[in-house]
Order: structure tokens, then sequence, then C-alpha cells
């Protein structure tokens, strides 16, 4: 062995004992094992396969300090249980080869995983040196691994290494050498598991005796059947009499719970052996997570953060949307128009009507509002792209288990935040049939981001400077609305049954601009396409309702429609243009903006100056209740339809929220009236 | 642990991985492995997180992209 290359030896040196020392390397996959392994075999390598299995069998010899080796590297696993042909192959060749040393590799970086395979290791019969690799990685990351405290508490010996720098290595090899030759004590602390259980473990150990096939450890094969293994099992069910299997089988299906409190003691075992060895001081990213998240995740703290971030999102949204969404109107709606006007006046009426009022007045009226979309969408993305948005969806989560919901529902109802369409479908995780339906009729009551939009494009016009603190309000209502519909729902159909819910907040870190820009550029076209086509065709549907049979608004099929339904929605505060602008945004959400675009055909004064001048506050605030309530639109109705495969519950769910939207929008309209118009 | 954990999850409720660890006094990459034993073994089940279920949706455009990291629920 040169002392420069750590331990590669290409010419084989005399052998001093009469066979090569057997060494098998065990670990998991990726903890540097197949480094070591070339690093100490260089080209005598043989690579075939397992017999029987197409599991590649890598097996090499060296030479060092004049000891030859033989080495086997095993199949990675993370544990001997027999999960796999991979964890069964190397069992079975500790178990009967029984190499003279097995060397655990472990990561340093992250200890706990590889710890487990040690825990299952260090029971069989045979000596075990652990060697703990990537030292340099866990160091770089802040970790630090003490290997003596280590050692002292595994009782095996622990070598510090970094395969890949061939750090460690020579002395990994010297402790080998002192193991097999039993010149260094070895006394390995052994996972325990619970008393109560290992009594039944002796019961167990008692009951196999005389019977365990060579060459397995008795115990080892008690713990295994008390584990559920499926191979031993099988093993001793056939090499045990009939009437003593009985026996064996009853006390194992009386103690079921056993394989947990095998695998717990194992854990306890990690637990202490990582506890005594590694500090990771909570520097960085990881100091800051914690830190912010004392206050972002903190139930009470946590909501009003939420509340907080939500209220400046709307409030950048109007103070530098709005400006320009009302710029936009005046200047290229109005300005479209007039021209669209002018260029056609020698064309038939019913054409400039269609292009001007029609189509530049509806299409062009949700347009105008692109711009206060794209902020909300800049907003949401950094929110998601810095890791708040998992701690909003932690906050909500843990307020929904408060007022007695589902746990698997939030997800769903999360991302009805976008849309409700993809929440619905989203369903299909929650298994219980129950719960999935009330998911299902929950998530339309989820303000979607066309809802909000209307919101944030009518709220300025009335409300002013109050306008965020309006929208704002109108998320409370619809989350007000959320719980309460739960809560009744949940008592009616679960009698408030809980489940746990566990989730891995991400690191904080600095937003990714591209990710952000993808992310709004990905919203905005899907906007601008429902624009080209579901709102186009919407638009021009009621231009013709509101201009047939005569050409005058107020005596047209649409108006007949709305008068119709005028002594409901006056109720409410809503004259007929209103209730037909909210009957429009069943078809999608953004028609109620088109249909009074079309509907006051937008000049130069601006569809929402146009609105102000003619509603009162009270009027605008129930119509905004109703709307942020009202029935789904028809694609989540179809979705509805599509997962329930019930057209009762698919009309239940728009009775549900057409009760819910028009009983609010009464209560509004008549408490704002009182309350000062 | 291991039982100490499925206590606490079959009380229910919504549990941040850290928050597990500091009840148990151990390490949160130990309450991922044991959350990951316990979903082998059938308590527990990942949650499929949106990165996943919306590369398949043909409406992940209109929705606003949701990474709530891991996520697990507890079987019933």
């Amino acid at each position: 062995m040169s002392p420069s290359a750590p331990v590669r030896e290409t010419t084989v040196a005399p052998l001093v004992q009469e066979r090569p020392l057997l060494v098998a390397l065990a670990g998991q996959p990726n903890v540097g094992k197949s480094t070591l392994f070339n690093l100490l075999t260089g080209l005598h390598q043989r690579v075939g396969n397992w017999p029987g299995k197409t599991v590649e069998r890598k097996e090499g010899y060296f030479t060092f300090n004049n000891v030859s080796y033989r080495v086997v590297d095993l199949p990675g696993t993370y544990s001997l249980t027999a999960n796999s042909p991979e964890e069964l192959i190397a069992r079975e060749f500790i178990l009967r080869e029984r190499p003279d040393v097995v060397v655990a590799v472990v990561d340093a970086a992250t200890l706990e995983r590889s710890l487990y395979l040690v825990a299952e290791l260090l029971p069989l019969p045979v000596p075990v040196v652990v060697a703990l690799n990537m030292m340099d990685v866990a160091r770089q990351e802040g970790i630090r691994v003490e290997p003596e405290v280590l050692q002292a508490a595994l009782g095996v010996p622990v070598v510090p290494m970094s395969a890949t720098r061939g750090v460690g290595v020579q002395e990994l090899l010297r402790t080998v050498e002192r193991i097999a030759r039993g010149d260094t004590p070895y006394a390995p602390r052994l996972p325990q598991i619970r008393l109560d259980h290992q009594e039944v473990l002796e019961v167990i150990s008692e009951q196999v005796a005389g019977y365990v096939p060579e060459p397995y450890p008795r115990d080892w094969v008690a713990l295994k059947l008390l584990e559920g293994d499926p191979e031993v099992t099988q093993m001793m069910s056939a090499a045990l009499p009939p009437d003593r299997w009985e026996e064996v089988r009853a006390i194992l299906s009386a103690h079921d719970d056993a394989q947990v409190a095998v695998a717990s003691g194992r854990y306890e075992w990690i637990g202490r052996m990582v506890r005594a060895a590694v500090t990771r001081p909570r520097i960085g990213q990881i100091g800051l997570t914690e830190r912010l998240d004392r206050w972002a995740t903190h139930p009470l703290w946590g909501l009003v953060i939420l509340g907080g971030i939500l209220g400046a999102v709307f409030w950048l949204t109007y103070t530098v949307g709005a400006p320009i969404q009302s710029l936009l109107e005046t200047y290229l709606v109005g300005t479209l128009a007039e021209g669209a006007r002018n260029l056609l006046s020698g064309a038939p009426t019913w054409v400039s009507g269609l292009l001007a009022d029609g189509i530049i007045g509806g299409v062009g009226a949700v347009l105008t509002f692109l711009p206060i979309l794209v902020i909300f969408f800049i907003a949401m993305a950094f929110l998601e792209d810095v890791g708040y948005m998992a701690r909003a969806a932690y906050v909500i989560d843990r307020f929904m288990h408060f007022i007695g919901l589902h746990g698997k529902s939030f997800l769903p109802l999360f991302l009805g935040f976008g849309c409700n369409v993809p929440a619905i479908l989203g369903t299909r995780v929650i298994e219980s049939h129950r719960a999935r339906l009330l998911t299902i009729l929950l998530a339309p009551i989820v303000p979607c981001t066309a809802r909000m939009a209307i919101v944030v494009f009518l709220a300025p016009p009335f409300f002013g400077p109050t306008a965020p603190l309006v929208a704002w309000g109108l998320i409370l209502v619809s989350m007000g609305a959320l719980a309460l519909t739960g809560i009744a729902l949940n008592r009616l159909l679960f009698q408030g049954r809980q489940s746990a819910f566990i989730m891995e907040l991400p690191l904080y870190h600095l937003p990714n601009w591209r990710t952000i820009g993808l992310s709004v550029w990905r919203q905005s076209w899907a906007f601008v396409q429902r624009a080209g086509t579901v709102i186009l065709v919407v638009s021009v549907l009621i231009w013709a309702l509101s201009s047939l049979p005569g050409g005058e608004i107020e005596r047209s099929y649409l108006a007949q429609l709305g008068k119709s339904l005028e002594s409901a929605g006056r109720l409410m505060g809503l004259d007929w243009r209103l209730t037909v602008a909210l009957l429009s945004s069943f078809i999608a959400k953004e028609n109620s903006i088109a249909t009074l675009g079309v509907l006051f055909s937008t000049g130069e004064e601006g569809l929402a100056n146009l609105l102000a001048a003619t509603y009162s506050s009270a009027t605008a605030l129930a119509f905004l209740v109703v709307q942020i309530l009202f029935i789904p639109c028809v694609a989540t109705v179809a979705a509805i339809r599509q997962e329930t495969h019930s057209w009762r519950w698919t009309a239940f769910s728009i009775g549900l929220l057409l009760a819910i939207s028009l009983v609010a929008g009464m209560v509004t309209f008549q408490v704002a009236v009182l309350v000062g118009g | 642990m291991l039982d100490r954990l499925l206590e606490i999850l079959k009380a229910g409720g919504t549990h941040r991985v850290s928050d597990l660890a500091r009840a148990l006094d151990t390490t949160p990459e130990l309450v991922e492995m044991m959350l990951e034993a316990l979903s082998r073994a059938g308590y527990v089940k990942p949650v499929a997180t949106c990165a996943e279920t919306c590369s398949a949706c043909s409406l992940a455009d209109s929705c606003i992209p949701t990474q709530p990291g891991k996520a697990w629920t507890v079987n019933p």
C-alpha cells in the first residue's frame, strides 16, 4: 500500500493469513458506499448478479498493511426488513456468509436516515464498524457531528471520513483489522423495545427455541416474527410443529401493534444517538425561517398577519392598478368605441352597435382590468415563491380544524382561491365520500380570482379611499360564510369528526423573478384568452338581447328578463341591469363587468364612473356581496356534476349558494340603508 | 417514539413537522422518517401536492400555484 494513494493497491501483496478478511459494505443509497468500494478495490472488481436476482453484485480484493481483504458491496438499503429484494439480499448475505466485519457507511449530513440500518445491523451476530462518511458535506451544511461521542453512544467503532477525498480510509481499514482480530472491545448498545413487548419477545424466543434453522440467530428470528417480517414468518411457520406455530401465531395476533413498538424502539435509539452526537446550529435560512414562523404560524398572530398581507395586496392592487385601469378605460375603450362609431357611421346602426357597445364595451371593459389582475397575480406569485403561501395554508388549515372541518378538505379549498374548478376536481384526494361531498359543496364559496377581480374593479368608484377595506371585508364575508356553512353541514353530515393533517413547510427564500414572471404570464394569458372567447361570445349575446327587438334597451328581451326578476332584485336594491349582470356571471364571472359595459355603453366617462353616478353605496355593497357569494359559474357547476355524479347534489349546491347569496345581499342592503345608505 | 407520534396524530389537528419534533424531543428529519414509516405501514398517507397534481390539470394556468411542501393525512 502506498501512503500517498490512501488504499488503492494495484499489485496484490503476499497473503499473511489463511483467507482474506471478508468485509461487507452496507448502507443506504447515495451515502458514498460505491465510492468507498471503488477506492478500496480499484481495478480488482468482479461485477455480476446476486444468485437468482437482477440486483447487481460487486465484489473486489485488495491488500492493506499486508492483510488481504475480500470486500462485498451489499445493495443499498434503508433497513433489513424484507421489504425489497435488496434488503433480503443484504441480510441473507450477512447471516449466511458471516463476514468478519460489516462496514456500515453512514452519511454524517443525514445521520438519522442512515442510522436506521445500523439499528438493524447491530443485533446481527457480526461486528459492525461505522464509516461516518461525508463529514465535509455535513460541515459545509453547518452540521457538527462528534465521532467520539457517537462511538461512545453506539458502543461500536466510528471512523470519520470523506470517501470522495480519500480522507479517513486508512483509519477505517486499521479499525476493521483490529475489530476482526478481536483487538478492540466490541459492545454495541442495541435498540430496546418497550417493556411490555420485551416480555412478549422473550416468550416467542422460548417458543421457537430448538426449531430455528441454521444460520439464523434465535433472538433475531423472534424479533422479526414480532415485527411481522414476511420471510421469517413463512420460514418459521414451516419450521415449527403445527401446534407450536399456532401458539406463536396467537401471541403475535394478540400483539398486532408490535410492529410499531419494534420500529419505535429503533427510532428512540436513533433519537438518542443524534441528540448525543449531532449539533445543528440554527443559523442562516433555517434560523430565519424559525424566527419568522414564530409569528407567521402563530394561532392568533398568524391569522392577523395573513389578514394584513391580504389587505396590503388589495391596497397595492388598488393604488397601482386602479388608476391604470381608469386610464385604459377612458382613453383606450372610450377612444376605440368612439373611433368605431365614427368609422362605421355609414354602416347600419346594428353593426356599429355590435362593435362599439357589444364587443368593445363588453370585452374591452373586462380587458381594462388586466393591469389590476397582473398586479394581483404578481403579489400572489411573490408570496408563493418566497414561501409564505405554505404558511397561509397552514394557518387557514388550523382555522378550518377549529371550526370542525376535515383536514383533507383544505388543499382543494385553497385551490379555490385561484379557480373553483380545480378545487372541485382536487377533492379527489379525499377518500371519505361524505367529506368529499362537503368539500365540493363548500368549494364554490371560496372567492376565486375572477370574483375578486370584480370586487377590485367595482369597489373604488363607490367607496373611494375605503375600497381596500371593503374588498378585504368582502373576503371576510366569504370566509365567514364558508365557516358557517362548513359548521352547519359538518354537524349535519359528519357529527364533527376530526382527522389530523401534517405539513412540512418550506424554508423562506429570496424570490426568483423568473418563476414569478412565468407564473404571472401564464395566468394573464389564460385570462386574455378567456376574454377573447367566452366573454366575447357572451358580450355579443348580451348586446343582441339588449338591442332586440326594437333597438331600445329598456324594451329589449334582456330588459324584459331582468324586469321579471326585478321584484326579487329590489329587496337587495338591484335594478334589472344589475340583476342581468349577475345572471350573466353564470357563464363566467367576468361577464358581470362585460354585461354592465354593454348595458351602459361606455363612453369617455368610463363605466366605473357611470355606475357610481347611477347606484347608491348600499346597492353597490349589496351587489358585491351577492356577486362574491353567487351561484358558481357554469364550468364549476359542470365540475360539481362530474364529481358528484348526481344532478340532485348539483342542484342542491346551486340552491344553497343562491340562498346564501340572496339572504346575504338582502341583509347587507337593508342594514346599509338603515345605517345611512 | 413512533407510538407516541401515532397517539398525537390520532388526536387530530394540524401539525407542523417541526412542532411534532419538539413534542417528541427529536429532530424534524427523524419525524419525517417516522412519517414515511407510518405511511408504509398504512397509518398515514402522503397528500399529493399541487406541484404533482397540477401537471396533469388542464386548468393549471388559471390556478394560483401552491406548493405547501410535503403533507400527510392520517388514515381513518
